[in-house]
């Protein structure tokens, strides 16, 4: 059926026996009838004697390709092995597979038997054929052609071109299911010339019945009474004469009046023999011979019968009425060795004829048959890259469903490293090279059954299996797994699939289970030659050792991992703290902390959360246990502002002064007087590369790390952050006066003050040495912190600006103020481009201002709508999204590029105190209520904590949010850890307690002391 | 069997020998005929493309003419979503799986990368949203595993239900 396609194949072709491809139009099932192949005879059967003993089997022809002949290497469905079917009352046992041979001597015998018996060719149904001659013309010019070999006198006298012609051969079609066997023998029997004459007369137009026995008997004279009884009369000796008759016969083209012995008449004839079995290669074809007449021995008188143009069978008047040739199972034969010798296009128009005489649950039977064989296994077949091309197109789900197709699935689709780091990549999930040496150290990726309570019996039993223990095991000795597989990671990260593959082969000789063969896979004779191979272990280990397998299950996984890299297990661990997120599932601990004071500022990694308050002090916790690990005093006033890098925490205060403290050791190693009022923001400015262009050479700014600072004095000021390392501690006296600026003058690690602003700092943001800050003066002015100078100073907000973030990436800063609006600043030029509110945005204002004209004073045409209708004083920029919160209970989603307000999040009741988001939610705080939000879609997904006084802060990262809060005027810790469930360090210890009966995860709040112990 | 030939033509061979003529441009949408043409410059040899058959030739012809004037692609399209399949895109893929697979190889081979996506793509939507039983059966696939061993996959993936 490959060559379905031919028919629509419209070009020039130079090859003129191949023309005239197109089949007619008239031929609804056209695209069967054309290929390109001119083939003529294969002589391969010549071997094949003539002799006509009873059925040897007639093989298909040899190497019939399963690409070419999908169907060739199917095996006979059982429906088919073995058949019973009523030959007049008689029950007549068809069996395919033992000795066919004799199957077929019984069916002989029985059919004999019944001879006597009417002919149920009565029973025979109406068939529709009519074809249109010009098709036939069209479709066998080609065999014409081809056949012009040798030149014969036709022997019959056929009308060149007669339709009804068909008729007869339509008349072996539709018998009733019973007799197949013997009805359409008979039927099909006299295939040749003879009928055809009578034919014509008898059937014009076929829509005829089926041919009766009359006519039947009409063109075998030697019929006595019905063809029927003919066959069935016929002993098997004569049976062996007849078929020598039928040997000379051969096929010619009319119209040329040359009759051409084919050569694959010879074959049709040798192959009368085509026993009733099949070399297992037939079966099918032969096997659905047998049941539905339908098929092949149509095709036989198909073939002759059809082309009454085209061809003739030379003999046939010989054969019909000298030799003692009866309609016969014989003919089944003949017809399928006929059938075997046709070229491929004459194949597929015959199969088209016999197509069109079979019933719809015929058909639906073949097209079951055949549709299956027709499918792809694209991932399979396909070489690698390819394959991989396809998969690259899969979400992760899919890849997930696809890897457990079979065992080359699996390895294609988790073998390859790279489709998995593309596929973190597109999914938002960064990797850190820690990240990937714990995987790989820890032997992420193992079988780790995610366990919920529900499910905990599956998942102790998984875990036995998996050898692992309970608390799971850092260390990459630490489990039974075949130790294999941590040996080959060592080199894990190898992108090179065909090296991965060899260690995944050496690994095979030590474990039985870490082949996967092919084997079973149908192509594999096909695509052997792809870098597959390698996977391929041999089978005699398999067998060799699949005694051993019971034994082995109990400590090994069957299957060997599927993957040498990394980042399926990492992807996973992601995938999972997303969905953990999303469903609400995590562990929850709670401490309390800083008496009733207010949290002003909150940091915290893995290791530590750090807060700062206005009782003074700064506390250190221990993340994982809440334990308190350091109190850090020294302030004199609330602390108001922090940031830590790596163990060097920067603190701002209202005693005017900022600290550096040593987080290990919890020492303030650091005091920088100079402010005279309250240190209210400040930021670690770490230098980084800031040319937006990565191929460019890197740009780094600033050129050391630097401390930033903003206060209520109204000024910045610039300090090179101590290295904890190597500078010694600096503690000067701190000034009794505020208005004694003389202490700073000699802090080495003073830089500058940027003065300009006229009342309160009250945010900055920067980077490089970029520096934008927010004042309650209204303005925003921007730095250049190397220099001191200011690049700009920006107008337009009405009231104090509360918040800044610097796009460095587009070169814009935002400004939130109290006015309600969020400004967009160009960078570039100063001007105002957006003033974000409400639905109205995206307006550009102002024309370019000359670089030179530095601290140019523009002041900017303002908006007039109101999106925030209160303060706005919260605002973050991070992956791609502008957020702001304000006074007026709302957040709002802004578009960064063109400044379009996505969502508004609307459900809080009270001025939103705290908020982070990132690429996939918002965490907003107020009114006491945690609450998470879709950052997409503006969809709220959940509150995290509810019933509470007020959230002072929150902070969140992959696997953690951390917020500070007051329960009855109380400040807490309530620490959300969603890094479990599935997920590699998950001890499974909070499980019983937080899944009810129906798997609905409960929040159980688990309250620690301050020595991480719990308490409740 | 053709005149002349024009100059902007070009003659393809497919593998069984039928002669295929197209214009120059269409040809060039093959990045392999592209380079070739350079190459070799004009000439009234046919280029013999052993590795495509003439009805997959076909396909890939048909299709290069309906895109003849879309731009080069970027190199860097790697936006790796499948359902942007424009509509005459969509009912050319249409086909049955054989054809398709034959698609994928001729544009490989040819080197026509938007062809290749799009028939890549179209196999991608044919797996996706599948079950693993579900898609052997699309593909006509046999599921090699033990029951051990697809207990032991089914864990391994159990993970991405979007629980």
């Amino acid at each position: 059926m490959k060559n379905s396609k031919a028919s629509t194949f419209k070009v020039d072709t130079n090859m003129a026996s191949e023309g005239c491809q197109s089949p007619s139009p008239s031929t609804p099932m056209s695209p069967l009838n054309s290929s390109k192949k001119s083939t003529t005879t294969s002589p391969s059967k010549e071997n094949i004697s003539p002799q006509f003993r009873l059925p040897t089997p007639p093989p298909l022809p040899k190497h019939l390709d399963p690409k070419e002949y999908p169907l060739a290497d199917t095996p006979t469905p059982p429906a088919l092995k073995r058949f019973c079917f009523d030959l007049n009352g008689q029950p007549a046992y068809i069996r395919e597979d033992e000795d066919s041979e004799q199957q077929i001597v019984k069916l002989q015998e029985a059919l004999y038997n019944m001879r006597a018996s009417g002919p149920t060719t009565s029973t025979s149904k109406t068939v529709k054929t009519s074809l249109n001659h010009p098709t036939f013309n069209d479709n066998y010019s080609e065999m014409k052609t081809t056949s012009t070999v040798s030149r014969k006198r036709p022997a019959s006298p056929v009308e060149p071109s007669s339709s009804y012609d068909f008729p007869t051969s339509t008349s072996s079609q539709q018998l009733s299911n019973n007799c197949n066997g013997s009805l359409s023998h008979s039927s099909l029997s006299p295939p040749h010339k003879k009928v055809r004459a009578k034919a014509v007369g008898n059937l014009p137009e076929q829509e005829s019945e089926l041919v009766s026995p009359q006519q039947l008997m009409d063109y075998d004279p030697r019929t006595p009474s019905s063809n029927q009884v003919n066959i069935l009369r016929t002993p098997m000796n004569k049976i062996q004469e007849a078929s020598p008759s039928i040997i000379p016969m051969t096929l010619q083209p009319i119209p040329s009046t040359i009759s051409t012995s084919r050569h694959y008449n010879n074959n049709t004839i040798s192959s009368s023999n085509l026993g009733m079995d099949t070399p297992s290669t037939t079966r099918s074809t032969h096997s659905s011979a047998l049941p539905s007449p339908s098929l092949s021995p149509i095709a036989g008188v198909a073939t002759t019968m059809n082309h009454p143009d085209s061809w003739n069978l030379q003999q046939s008047n010989n054969f019909m009425t000298n030799s003692t040739h009866s309609p016969n199972l014989w003919d089944l034969n003949t017809m399928l060795a006929t059938f075997d010798a046709l070229p491929s296009s004459m194949k597929s128009y015959m199969l088209f004829q016999l197509l069109r005489r079979c019933p719809t649950n015929t058909l639906q039977y073949v097209s079951n048959i055949i549709l299956p064989a027709l499918r792809k296994d694209f991932v399979g077949m396909l070489p690698i890259e390819l394959s991989l091309h396809i998969v690259k197109y899969l979400d992760a789900d899919s890849m997930c469903k696809a890897a457990q197709v079979n065992k080359r699935w699996r390895n294609v689709i988790d073998g390859d490293s790279l489709t998995w780091q593309r596929r973190l990549m597109m999914d938002g999930f960064g990797v850190d090279e820690s990240e990937e040496q714990r995987a790989i150290s820890e032997n992420w990726g193992l079988l780790r059954p995610i366990n919920c309570s529900h499910n905990r019996s599956r998942h102790l039993e998984g875990t036995n299996n998996n050898h692992e223990s309970d608390s799971h095991t850092l260390s990459p000795t630490g489990t039974d797994e075949p130790s294999s597989s941590t040996g080959a990671s060592s080199s894990l990260f190898d992108k090179d699939y065909s090296s991965s593959q060899d260690k995944g082969k050496a690994r095979a000789d030590g474990d039985w289970n870490s082949y996967s063969v092919d084997e079973q896979e149908p192509h594999q004779d096909d695509d052997r030659d792809r870098p597959y191979d390698g996977d391929d272990s041999d089978v005699d280990a398999m067998s060799q050792e699949s005694s051993d397998r019971a034994e082995l299950s109990e400590e090994r996984l069957p299957l060997s991992s599927s993957a040498d890299h990394p980042y399926k297990a990492i992807y996973r661990r992601h995938y999972l703290m997303r969905q953990n997120w999303l469903h609400g599932r995590h562990k929850h601990i709670s401490f309390p902390g800083h008496g009733n004071n207010v949290v002003t500022c909150l940091q915290f990694d893995s290791e530590n959360i750090i807060s700062g308050s206005d009782d003074q002090c700064i506390n250190v916790y221990e993340t994982s246990t809440g334990r308190l690990i350091n109190r850090l005093v020294g302030h004199d006033g609330g602390v108001w502002a922090l940031q830590y890098v790596n163990k060097t925490l920067v603190s701002g205060s209202t005693d005017r002064t900022v600290r550096v403290w040593n987080l290990e050791t919890g020492a303030c190693t650091h005091v920088f007087p100079g402010h005279t009022s309250t240190v209210r923001c400040l930021q670690i400015i770490m230098p980084q590369n800031v040319n937006t262009n990565p191929n460019d050479k890197p740009i780094v700014e600033p050129p050391i790390p630097l401390i930033v600072t903003g206060s209520r004095d109204s000024t910045l000021k610039v300090w090179r952050l101590p290295n904890l390392e190597t500078d010694q501690p600096f503690q000067p006296a701190i000034p009794s006066s505020p208005t004694d600026n003389t202490q700073y003058a000699d802090n080495p690690y003073y830089i500058r003050t940027l003065s300009g602003h006229s009342h309160s700092v009250r945010a900055l943001a920067g980077v490089g040495n970029t520096l934008v800050s927010g004042s309650y003066d209204c303005t925003v002015r921007v730095w250049n912190i190397m220099s001191g100078d200011c690049v700009w100073r920006l107008h337009g907000h009405t009231q104090k600006v509360y918040s800044v973030v610097l796009d460095a990436k587009r070169k814009r800063c935002m400004s939130g103020s109290m006015d309600g609006t969020v400004k967009v600043w160009n960078l570039e030029d100063g001007t105002n481009i957006w003033t974000l509110e409400g639905k109205f945005t995206c307006l550009a204002i102002k024309s370019n201002v000359p670089r030179s004209q530095k601290s140019l004073y523009i002041n900017v045409d303002v908006i007039s709508l109101i999106g925030h209708s209160s303060l706005v004083g919260l605002l973050d920029l991070s992956h791609d999204y502008l957020v702001s919160a304000a006074a007026d209970s709302s957040l709002r989603i802004w578009n960064p590029d063109d400044g379009t307000c996505k969502h508004v999040l609307t459900t809080h009741t009270g001025a939103i105190t705290c908020f982070q988001h990132d690429e996939s939610k918002v965490i907003s705080g107020s009114d006491g209520t945690l609450r998470m939000w879709d950052v997409k879609t503006g969809r709220h997904v959940r509150d995290l904590l509810t019933g509470l006084s007020g959230v002072w802060q929150v902070r969140f990262d992959e696997r953690r949010c951390v917020a500070a809060v007051q329960r009855n005027s109380v400040t807490w810790f309530e620490v959300l850890d969603f890094g479990i469930y599935g997920i590699e360090d998950d001890d499974g210890s909070h499980e019983n307690n937080c899944i009810d009966e129906s798997g609905n995860w409960i929040d159980r709040r688990i309250v620690v002391g301050y020595n991480g112990s719990s308490e409740e | 069997m053709t005149g002349a030939p024009e100059q902007r033509n070009v003659k393809l061979t497919s593998s069984e020998g039928t002669e295929f003529k197209v214009e120059r441009d269409v040809a060039e949408k093959s990045v392999l005929l592209k380079n070739m043409l350079e190459d070799v410059g004009e000439s009234d040899m046919a280029i013999p493309l052993p590795n495509v058959t003439g009805p997959i030739l076909q396909k890939v012809i048909e299709y290069c003419i309906h895109h003849r004037d879309d731009p080069m692609p970027t190199h860097d399209d790697d936006t790796k979503k499948t359902d942007d399949i424009d509509d005459w895109d969509a009912e050319f893929c249409k086909v049955d799986q054989g054809t398709l697979y034959e698609l994928i190889l001729a544009s490989n081979y040819l080197d026509i990368k938007p062809l290749l996506d799009l028939t890549c793509k179209t196999v991608a939507n044919m797996i996706k949203g599948k079950s693993p039983e579900e898609i052997r059966k699309t593909f006509n696939i046999a599921n090699d595993f033990t029951p051990e061993e697809e207990e032991q996959v089914k864990r391994e993936n159990e993970w991405c239900e979007g629980r």
